[in-house]
């Protein structure tokens, strides 16, 4: 049977042999710089979907015509290009490409493109660096990585978001200022959809549910490549003006062994930075002890005093016993060691016409608070398929099922862990606090009447989610010939989130117990086409383009919540008592978009491309929803005409001009109402809603150079940027009295430069030994130029106690203002005549959130299979408002709050007379006054605020890969182990808490303050990866 | 290759396809209609929780009904921008849009209505405040975004005219909907306009003659109908089912918010002297010494000590929710008025002993306790010698929105009314609240103007008709 088929096979390879006369056979051998065999390189027939790989020993048979191009590529190699003449035998050496050389890079819409033409900056991370230490969230990876772009935490517990800005801030609508993430082509989903209110809200405080792109599995990922400034991003419409991180996932290759990966990282977590307790004083005022006070501004912890303590065993009983008076309050008491558990399989592989990948990975995390935890499932395949010689078709699917059963709230109020832990008493033993039912499910064991116990919170107050989300696309792509071809591809972007949130009877702020649902749902479905045309004219190769995409967005929410529970410990809506507040709303969006480009190359050393779109969005005004932004950029390769040395190797200039258009939100221009509180009853917006805006621009330009010096073993870039943004749409605030809030109209003028420096040396390049070292800066300084006529300043956010984020006509993007201390002439504190600090009542400019410029360094050593990786973040400047730090002072809890307990506190600075002269301050005010009384300490923003500078070491890694003997000895193709660790050390000024922490206000991420936000943690472990 | 390139220039075209964009951008979630039916309810519901919040925190301060006994900067004068009737702006939109509409549709009492709530909301704004935007408020939609402040005496001019116009507008045979405070009858909201006037001429009485419009409102009851008695008090009743509680009752307020304020000497000690059984309806013992001690006000923070060693509100008042209401204006004060404007001889009608008798009657009525049979004829008894009449109006002016410290600014009395050992301030008791501190940001030049007018913008400048 099997000799039939081989002769069926013979006569029809001949057949075509004879059908395509001028079509030869291609074969031959591929190895690297050493000789080695390269199984897996991607052989293609120039401009054609004719394809081939390498197989295990190098070898590739390929059919192609004389005249026609092969291509080899292979990544982490320099590509080739050979002629087809008349050989039919070519061998290939491939030279390695070290990480910095990487030729190849993925831009817009997907399109490969050689680094050398590209006259706009972008840096990449590739799966080796990205994959070294694994993360619950994978925005945080990126931080420190590349120059110019900024990540921070905030500190919410697993679930925690990160925010991401590229290049500063252009935006007066402070989400958004992010830069879009597009996964294989697709763009997705980044929003924080927030629940609950603002950081003090107390009533309602919110969660972090996370960011969007959290949830992409870095061990899914081949690269990141993150586009910068606007032209890089013209062709990716409104979203990317500030920039796109560019993700491309692994595909199948052709390989030795299986195919089968398997990597597996355990990580161990425990907080970074603890509050700074004192241990001096306990429970009570006026050095006199008090169960019940809120303070800790009693007598001296000696264990002189026996007494019956709040908290202690028996406690609301009135059974306590007494215990003696001795410093008991430990936080590592309730803050557990979390656990993170990744595991990863995958398998790939590649025929002649096909590859395909399929990936499961499994993450399971148990947070530093016990009872929490996030869980994601996550299943990837990925295919491409050749019809035919003209015809390609790739598709993949990515299925995300995460879970936690429960996430903390965040910010100060009764709900909050930290509050409940910041008004606690030093003598007191927090495991007494483990017994939290006084009566199960119906009434706490809380110290305070306006308080919640912290283990009741942490394992009753629950917060939960469920959430599915599929990402998929399917692409094709068809040559009509070798100039022609045409792209089509839809994506999809879908989610489904569903959350439920619970307090018991007798809690603090629900006192009747509380349950609600909500629902998120959210879908974008990308559309789009590009036809290009590819030709050599003599030295200049052309490429033309044209495309177009429909962008169709849909969120649904819904929302219910009952403040009253019939049965105790059900938690469900039948058992709702209480008339409920519900609510859904939906939005939809759309855009259709054309663009094209052109890029012409000049012998290989000078480019230019020339790019235009216009969007049409459903959410401006009929005569004013058309928007059109243009870019040029130009790339010369100096190296390539002139020779500048030996030294220098490599040296790229280049320069590029862009626009990009911007919309705003649905439903912005009909005026609607909202619903009043009682059932049936309606009130006004807040909103007056324009008919007349415009779309919002932005225009930026930039120049840089590339160069690789020294044999290669010095890389450098550099970067100057600025950019204009203008036509912000924002709802500016007017007076109140105008019976509204705000009001929507195009306004401001914002600009944005600075500079991005990368440098990458080299020193040790042996044979076996290599270490590099790598640098990334970044500063960049923005003002605002105008808001509108009239109006000198414009509330971007209000943070806590008074605190807004404000961008001021003169003033930087990112500056805090608030309340601070009133001042002499010559800059001393005002004190009043009882000896307390006056209170200036002109609000002030406090600093800025934004670092005054940041570096991230790492160092990358390698010797035989050993390998240490370590990377270090450093920002220098800004400013954080730390509300742990007020209330600290006031509930007497933070060894800030010590000075004066016994003989009261003179402050340094000086009295006013009546002659208006000033005299130094001598009166003696208690430590009662000084830190609890101080009515506004918590509104003196000023007195609040640090400078943010920190390093951290972020990411620390200490790898053995075994060598190729030993491996295969095992039967394996790869082993390799690794001591990880990120977020492990934090050097900085600020007391008491981790300068990234940011609030959140409903959705919003608040940088700049900080309002009782958990520890951050510091996390290490190990990792194995396995190749079969 | 036609085919081709029809396809392409297909896909050109859907993509430039706008047509369904207004389809897509239209808001399905909310309507673009409220006729008054549905905004009323949710002005009344607004304004009773402001009253509330008003009364239960600022307003007992203020008139020293009780004091904080942690977090007392409004107790020492410690204060700063203050924004809480300010709100009271977003509320009046509604009311503005609910005029707009009667006015078009013709409906008489709808907008007599507005006119009513339009007058007692700015007369609480400029009593604080002083000057404040009025001609020009609430006209966003018409392009004014930073209205200018009028003067306390024009204002007071034009709400009075109002409460005229409304008062004849009122049409008693029919109703209108989505009343939740009179239900629909007409005849009470006339009552509570004339009442209103009452007392809104007897806060300018001290800079102005009204003696010609007093006499004309209290003389033709037919013509102007006041309050007859506690069934037509202006009071929003709670029902005490979710959402519909006051902010301060259980299932909606937390029971720290409502003990933070520990009622005062003067109030307890008033109430303990005569014998007074409205002590036992407002206030429980203490938790220490189950005895009625009450709170100095204006003490130093480090000198109160714990709260429970002090008197109470009483818990029925949280815990029972449809116990609070929110109290507008009451039988009982138009009664005080009366007899004020009696012995001052503005008005010529009945006795003052009369109104005074009537008037407090109607407050034990009011709170549901049983006044004491001597209570008119030994322990207080009208004498206008002496500050009794102002005392027994303080004690029914009790949870009424701030009115008591309104009348203390014109009046002086109760006498009690001082700046305690721990206030500040200069030992002056404030006369009015700060500007909110974004109006320096929207609207500085107007901002600006009306604060030059009264002489700063501090808390001891007295508006127009406070000439005392």
């Amino acid at each position: 049977m099997k000799k039939q088929k081989n002769l069926l096979i013979l006569f029809f390879s001949l057949l075509f042999h004879f059908l395509n006369a001028q079509e030869i056979e291609v074969k031959g051998k591929i190895t690297d710089q050493n000789g080695q065999p390269l199984p897996g390189v991607s052989v293609v027939v120039k401009n054609t979907a004719n394809g081939v790989q390498s197989d295990f020993d190098g070898n590739y048979v390929i059919k192609a015509e004389k005249g026609q191009t092969l291509n080899f590529s292979y990544m982490g190699y320099n590509p080739k290009d050979v002629l087809v003449a008349a050989q039919s035998n070519i061998n290939v050496t491939l030279e390695e490409a070290t990480q910095s050389l990487k030729e190849v890079v993925v831009t817009a819409l997907g399109i490969t493109r050689d680094k050398r033409a590209l006259g706009y900056s972008t840096q990449e991370i590739n799966s080796k660096d990205l994959n070294k230490v694994n993360s619950t969230n994978f925005v945080s990876n990126l931080s420190g990585k590349i120059a110019g772009v900024q990540v921070t935490g905030s500190g919410n517990g697993l679930t925690s978001s990160s925010r991401i800005v590229i290049r500063g801030e252009s935006s007066l609508n402070i989400n958004n200022n992010g830069p879009l993430f597009v996964v294989d082509g697709i763009p997705i989903n980044n929003s924080v959809y927030g629940v609950g209110g603002g950081p003090t809200n107390q009533a309602d405080l919110p969660t972090d549910y996370g960011n969007g792109a959290a949830e992409i599995n870095q061990e899914d990922i081949e690269s990141v490549n993150v586009l910068k400034g606007a032209a890089a991003s013209a062709l990716y419409g409104s979203r990317a003006a500030n920039g796109v991180i560019l993700i491309t996932t692994k595909s199948g290759k052709k390989q030795k062994g299986l195919g089968v990966s398997f990597s597996s990282s355990t990580m161990f977590s425990s907080p970074l930075k603890l509050w700074d307790v004192q241990n001096k004083y306990g429970a009570g005022s006026h050095l006199t002890y008090s169960p019940g006070a809120d303070t800790n501004l009693g007598p001296r912890l000696d264990g002189t005093t026996t007494v019956v303590q709040n908290g202690s065993p028996g406690y609301y009983l009135g059974q306590a016993e007494p215990l003696p008076l001795i410093f008991r309050y430990n936080l590592k008491d309730f803050f557990q060691t979390g656990k993170t558990l990744q595991n990863t399989l995958s398998v790939n592989g590649a025929t002649d016409k096909s590859t395909y990948r399929l990936s499961y990975t499994n993450s399971n995390s148990n947070g530093i608070v016990p009872n929490t935890n996030l869980i994601r499932n996550d299943v990837s395949l990925k295919a491409s398929y050749e019809i035919n010689s003209k015809w390609k078709i790739n598709s993949s699917v990515n299925y995300i099922l995460s879970n936690s059963d429960n996430a903390l709230v965040t910010g100060y109020g009764s709900q909050g862990i930290m509050y409940n832990l910041i008004w606690n008493h030093t003598n007191v033993d927090l495991n007494w606090l483990r017994d939290y039912w006084i009566t199960k499910d119906v009434e706490q064991n809380s110290m305070f009447s306006w308080g919640d116990n912290i283990f009741k919170i942490a394992n009753e107050n629950i917060n939960a989610f469920r959430k599915k989300r599929v990402l998929g696309n399917i692409s094709s792509v068809y040559n009509f010939n070798e100039n022609l071809s045409l792209l089509t591809r839809i994506g999809i972007d879908n989610s489904g989130d569903f959350r439920w949130s619970r307090r018991p009877l007798g809690s603090s702020r629900y006192p009747k117990g509380m349950y609600r649902e909500q629902n998120i749902d959210f879908s974008e479905i990308n559309t789009d086409f590009l036809l290009s045309y590819d030709k050599t004219f003599g030295d200049f190769t052309t490429k033309f383009s044209v495309g177009g995409n429909r962008m169709d967005q849909f969120t649904s929410k819904s929302f219910i919540e009952g403040d009253g529970l019939s049965i105790p410990g059900i938690y469900n809506l039948q058992n709702i008592n209480v008339t409920p507040s519900m609510s859904r709303n939906d939005y939809k969006k759309r855009i259709n978009s054309l663009y094209s480009f052109a890029n012409i190359g000049y012998k290989n050393y000078l480019f230019v491309d020339v790019t235009a779109r216009n969007d049409w969005s459903s959410t401006l005004p009929k005569g004013n929803n058309s928007y059109f932004y243009p870019s040029v950029s130009l790339s010369f390769i100096p190296t390539s005409v002139f020779n500048l040395g030996d030294e220098v190797d490599y040296l790229k200039l280049r320069l590029n001009a862009a626009s990009v258009g911007n919309d705003t939100d649905p439903y912005r221009l009909e005026k609607t109402y909202n619903n009043g509180t009682l059932p049936g009853s309606l009130t006004n917006p807040k909103v007056i809603l324009n008919n007349n805006l415009k779309p919002e621009i932005l225009t930026s330009y930039e120049a840089g150079l590339e160069a690789f010096l020294f044999k290669k073993r010095v890389s450098f870039e550099a970067t100057y940027f600025i950019s204009n943004s203008k036509n912000q749409i924002i709802g500016l605030n007017i007076s109140e009295a105008s019976g509204m809030e705000y009001h929507y109209i195009n306004a401001g003028k914002i600009k944005n430069q600075g500079v991005e420096l990368s440098l990458g040396i080299i020193p040790v390049k042996k044979k076996e030994m290599e270490w590099s070292v790598n640098a990334n800066f970044s500063k960049n300084n923005s003002k605002v130029i105008e808001l509108t006529p009239g109006i000198d300043n414009y509330v971007i956010a209000k943070g806590p106690n008074g605190g807004t984020i404000e961008a001021r006509v003169g003033g930087r993007m990112g500056d805090i203002y608030g309340l601070g201390y009133l001042r002499s002439p010559d800059g001393q504190i005002v004190y009043d005549n009882s000896g307390s600090p006056i209170v200036d009542t002109n609000v002030k400019r406090i600093g800025n959130y934004n670092p005054d410029w940041m570096l991230g360094l790492s160092s990358n050593f390698s010797y035989k299979g050993f390998n240490l990786f370590a990377q270090f973040d450093v920002r220098h400047g800004g400013k954080i408002y730390s509300m742990t730090n007020a209330i600290g002072m006031e509930s007497g809890l933070l060894a800030v709050s010590l000075p004066g307990r016994e003989t009261g506190i003179v402050g340094p600075g000086v009295v006013k007379n009546a002659d208006g002269t000033y005299s130094p301050n001598t009166t003696v005010i208690s430590a009662e006054n000084w830190y609890y009384g101080n009515a506004y300490r918590r509104n003196n923003i000023e007195a609040n605020s640090f400078d943010a500078s920190y390093v951290k070491l972020r990411q620390l890694s200490i790898g053995y890969t075994f060598s190729k003997k030993i491996a295969s000895s095992l039967k394996v193709q790869n082993l390799s182990i690794a001591l990880v660790g990120n977020n492990l050390a934090l050097w900085t000024k600020v007391p008491n808490i981790d300068p990234e922490s940011q609030a959140l206000n409903g959705g919003t991420l608040l940088p700049g303050f900080e309002v009782m936000q958990l520890p951050s943690t510091k996390n290490y472990g190990f990792k194995i990866n396995v190749n079969l | 290759m036609k085919k081709f390139i029809i396809y392409i220039l297909t896909i050109f075209a859907i993509s430039a396809c706008t047509n369904q964009f207004d389809e897509i951008n239209t808001n399905k979630n909310q309507p673009t209609n409220a006729g008054p039916k549905f905004l009323l309810p949710t002005v009344i519901f607004n304004l009773a929780n402001n009253s509330v919040y008003a009364a239960f925190d600022f307003g007992e301060i203020i008139s020293q009904y009780g004091g904080d006994y942690e977090y007392n900067a409004s107790d020492i004068y410690n204060w700063g921008p203050d924004s809480r009737f300010w709100d009271l702006y977003e509320n009046l939109q509604d009311v503005k849009d609910i005029e707009k509409q009667a006015i078009a549709k013709g409906d008489q009492n709808y907008q007599a209505v507005a006119l009513v709530l339009e007058s007692y909301m700015t007369s609480i704004l400029t009593d604080s405040y002083g000057p404040v935007p009025f001609t020009e408020a609430n006209q966003s939609e018409d392009g004014i975004y930073a209205p200018k402040y009028d003067s306390q005496e024009s204002i007071y001019n034009n709400i009075l005219d109002n409460l005229t116009q409304a008062n004849s507008l009122f049409d008693t045979n029919s109703s209108i909907e989505g009343d939740i405070l009179f239900q629909g009858d007409m005849l009470k909201w006339k009552k509570f306009c004339n009442s209103l006037h009452v007392r809104l001429l007897m806060r300018i009485s001290n800079k102005e003659d009204v003696s010609l419009r007093l006499s004309e409102i209290v003389s033709n009851s037919s013509l102007y109908p006041l309050f007859e008695s506690n069934n037509d008090n202006a009071t929003y009743k709670y029902s005490g089912i979710f959402p519909d509680l006051s902010p301060r009752s259980n299932g909606n307020g937390r029971e720290y918010e409502y003990h933070i304020v520990v009622p005062s000497t003067h109030l307890v000690n008033l109430l303990v002297d005569n014998n007074d059984p409205r002590l036992n309806e407002w206030i429980d013992p203490s938790a220490a010494s189950n005895s009625y001690i009450g709170l100095q006000p204006g003490l130093p923070l480090d000198q109160i000590g714990e709260p429970a060693n002090y008197a109470r509100r009483a818990d029925s008042y949280f815990n029972n929710a449809s116990k609070i209401s929110a109290i507008f204006m009451t039988y009982s004060e138009l009664n005080f008025l009366l007899a004020e404007a009696k012995e001052r001889n503005i008005i010529n009608l009945s006795t003052a002993q009369n109104f005074y008798n009537t008037a407090v009657q109607a407050s034990f009525e009011q709170w549901g306790v049983n006044m004491p049979s001597d209570y008119l004829t030994t322990t207080a008894p009208y004498n206008n010698a002496n500050d009794v009449l102002y005392e027994q109006k303080w004690l029914a002016l009790y949870h009424t929105g701030v009115e008591a410290w309104f009348d203390w600014k014109r009046t002086g009395k109760p006498s009690f009314i001082e700046p305690g050992p721990g206030a500040q301030n200069n030992g002056l008791v404030p006369r009015r609240l700060n500007y909110p501190s974004i109006e320096q940001s929207v609207n500085n030049a107007n901002y600006q103007q009306a604060v030059q007018s009264i002489g700063g913008d501090n808390i001891n400048a007295k508006v127009w008709w406070d000439n005392f």
